[in-house]
């Protein structure tokens, strides 16, 4: 019996020769039809991604032979709780996208660290906008944001700066206002940017008083659409650096003169009919909604909005679009808008086929692979396009008028991110009182400096 | 005999234990272990994307945080959230008596009682969430209510924000929605009760010279009490742990007019990751729904028993 298990020197020879073939024929990036049978698995929760997603997938699949198989679970909140129990579990895909932010989607080491990664491959590393790039890179401000938050887990206070969890794919920008031209021409005005927001307070009041349409719609029940996509731009604008980083920090109140403007402008525009009514009830389709049908001569959005107003059905030649207006006083007028990452993808720490999903991640976040994707998915690519044509007409558009160039307000998004945070909740809510006409701008700004007094006091203890 | 009695008693009641086991066991790993789970969460920080290894001990800060004030701002929506609740509970002394009403009607009338009763359960029967859309349509600024009020006169009355969409309108409006919804519910639970009074009791009610009101009290209320207390505790429970039509119809909005406790649980959960926090005030609106649950078994309860 045992005779009949003894291995022949042939069929070890044999099987040796297919072992050494197999090394090396797999992870041949360079092949242009490879064949393997890895099957990675990628969770994502934007469906209209996955056309773009399955793009790349496929010309990875023809590169590699490595398949990509692309699983998109919504809504936003479902996704983010089926990863953390995935991670909880230690059943995660191979990569994932997330969240773009310094440690987001990282659970708590369950990510690998892209950083040393990027620095292997300066190719790589230098085709990302600096801006995008930046906003997933650990800071200095982000750890001290970490070192005085009780609940951040000690992982999270143990990084290091310049520290980077997941690559960005995408790029956008807030601090978008786009403009109705058919009814600024209405009423006789120019559809042109307008210098200042005093001019453009100007402007609305104009329509106002001759078409009867109100000057603003916006999201105003989204918490920090208002105060992320506005507010803290023209904030910084108006102050600079310093001002607005106390203010953010809360040794400046928003009583304060310089401040004010926060809640003041909604005053003003409630009062003079500028907001259009209902606004307060509105979640941010239908006010982009109510603008397409021409219920409001603005709206605020961000680079994004233009594909949802062209989809709701307007005509692109009677939407303009311009960066949010600076006071005519203000400090920094001519900021320059940086878009920054909203999506990165992330690799899973120790997964079975890590160095594949990385290889993936690498093409996906290439120049070829960012056409692909930005063209399929209808969203700005994170990196440098050299040969612009190749992105169809609206992307290449909406690529041209940002900066990418990295500059302080790239730098610092822990700083205006700070937006978030419960004291913020407070303020919004008074907004929306001033909107009703249930609140004075100077009773939201003290009761929003007595949240804020009381969050200061707790980070303190 | 009586021995082999009692083994064969031993040998069904062990099987019966058998059989049940893995229902048992099945509540046992994952009813029990998630009610434990979540206990115990709410003595713990967990920030957000953290996994629950890294939890810290916390304590009672979880609970001092919103209960005593600890965190100003969280008590302050938390004590907002709370009061709105006892708004949506009050509405359940307002949807008892109607879905009474319904019910002695339908028993009353001879004539069309099916189509009368597959009406009045619609709200019941059809889907919530496409249900408080339709209602939020209904509240829109240009909505069916606005409309309805221009159109006979009433144009002071318009909420010119939509109803849902000013502060002293949001709420009421959202109640009106609510009870709505749950009068059915209740309505053929009084229906059901109804029907098993025997018409004979109170014919020999009135030969013995009893009035309406005596029959009522003697013989109608006493089957009715005990539903009573169904559907109080039923309205208790549902007001106190009131989420879709507040989530789908208003997002705890204007300026947190319509924020209850369970949106506050989601957002803290769901938005600003607080699991800690989150667990916290579950546990904390489930002991006072319970509370006042016996309250109102104690007082309701059946004076013969």
């Amino acid at each position: 019996m045992r005779g009949k298990h003894k291995w022949s020197p042939v069929w070890m020879l044999v099987l040796t020769m297919a072992v050494i073939l197999t090394a090396c024929g797999g992870n041949n990036g360079d092949s242009s039809t490879g064949s393997s049978d890895v099957k990675l698995t990628m969770w994502h929760w934007k469906v209209a991604f996955d056309p773009g997603f399955k793009a790349v997938a496929d010309a990875f699949k023809a590169k590699t032979g490595i398949t990509v198989v692309t699983q998109a679970f919504t809504p936003d909140d479902a996704y983010r709780q089926k990863l953390t129990g995935a991670a909880s579990a230690g059943d995660m895909p191979d990569l994932y996208a997330y969240w773009a932010g310094p440690l987001e989607g990282a659970f708590d080491g369950k990510a690998l660290e892209m950083g040393p990664e990027l620095e292997k491959d300066a190719e790589w590393k230098n085709g990302f906008l600096p801006s995008a790039l930046q906003g997933v890179t650990v800071s200095q401000a982000n750890l001290d944001t970490w070192a005085a938050d009780e609940k951040s887990s000690d992982w999270k206070k143990e990084r290091k700066v310049g520290q980077i969890y997941g690559v960005p794919l995408d790029v956008g920008a807030f601090y978008t206002i786009y403009g109705n031209a058919k009814l600024l021409k209405e009423a006789g005005l120019e559809a042109k940017a307008p210098a200042t927001i005093e001019d453009w307070i100007d402007t609305m009041n104009k329509v106002k008083e001759k078409s009867d349409v109100p000057g603003l719609v916006f999201s105003a029940k989204t918490f920090t659409l208002y105060e992320n996509w506005f507010m803290n731009f023209v904030d910084y604008m108006k102050n600079g650096e310093e001002s607005f980083t106390n203010f953010m920090n809360h040794d400046e109140k928003l009583s304060d003169p310089n401040h004010i403007h926060a809640i003041k402008i909604i005053e003003d525009l409630a009062k003079s009919g500028n907001i259009l009514p209902g606004s307060v009830s509105l979640d941010i389709d239908p006010a982009d909604q109510a603008f397409a049908q021409g219920k409001a001569t603005y709206d605020i959005g961000g680079t994004f909005t233009y594909a949802s107003l062209v989809a709701m059905g307007m005509n692109p030649d009677d939407i303009i679009s311009f960066r949010v207006p600076a006071y005519a006083d203000s400090k920094v007028p001519d900021a320059k808008v940086t878009p920054f990452p909203l999506v990165q993808m992330v690799v899973t720490q120790g997964g079975k086929h890590q160095k594949e999903a990385l290889e993936f991640v690498k093409y996906l976040t290439s120049e070829e692979g960012q056409i692909l994707y930005a063209n399929g998915a209808f969203d700005l690519p994170a990196v440098k396009i050299n040969d612009t044509s190749k992105l169809n007409g609206s992307l290449q558009a909406m690529a041209g008028s940002l900066s990418s160039e990295s500059n302080w307000w790239s730098e610092n998004s822990a700083i205006s991110g700070k937006i978030g945070q419960p004291e913020w909740q407070t303020f919004h809510a008074d907004m929306q009182k001033v909107i009703l006409g249930n609140m004075t701008a100077a009773e939201a700004a003290e009761d929003f400096d007595k949240a804020a007094a009381a969050e200061k006091a707790k980070a303190q203890k | 005999m009586k021995n082999s009695f009692s083994a064969m008693a031993r040998r069904e009641a062990a099987a019966g234990y058998l059989l049940v086991a893995p229902a048992i066991l099945l509540f046992l790993l994952i009813g029990l272990f998630t009610v434990l789970f979540s206990i115990g969460l709410s003595f713990y920080h967990l920030g957000q994307g953290s996994l629950i290894t890294s939890a810290k001990f916390a304590g009672l800060d979880n609970f001092q945080n919103f209960l005593f004030g600890r965190d100003l701002n969280l008590s302050r929506a938390f004590k907002q959230a709370l009061v709105n609740n006892l708004w949506v509970l009050l509405s359940t002394l307002v949807v008892i008596p109607i879905a009474l009403a319904i019910a002695v009607m339908l028993q009353r009338i001879s004539k069309g009682i099916r189509l009368y009763r597959t009406v009045f359960l619609l709200p019941m029967v059809t889907s919530s969430v496409a249900i408080y859309y339709v209602w939020q349509g209904i509240y829109e600024p240009e909505g069916t209510l606005n409309k309805l009020l221009a159109a006979i006169g009433l144009d002071s009355l318009i909420a010119v924000n939509g109803w849902l969409g000013e502060l002293h309108t949001a709420l009421p409006a959202l109640i009106v929605t609510v009870i709505w919804g749950s009068v059915p519910g209740m309505m053929i639970l009084y229906f059901a009760g109804l029907q098993t009074v025997d018409p004979h009791l109170y014919e020999a009610a009135e030969m013995d010279g009893a009035g309406a009101w005596q029959k009522i009290y003697r013989i109608t209320w006493p089957i009715l009490r005990p539903i009573t207390v169904i559907c109080l505790i039923m309205g208790m429970n549902g007001a106190l742990q009131i989420f879709d039509p507040v989530w789908i119809m208003t997002k705890g909005g204007p300026a947190n007019a319509t924020e209850v406790v369970n949106v506050l649980v989601y957002q803290q959960a769901f938005v600003n990751g607080d699991m800690g926090v989150a667990n916290a005030m579950g546990w904390s609106i489930f002991v006072l729904t319970f509370v006042l649950s016996l309250i109102s078994l104690r007082i309701l309860r059946d004076k013969s028993e």
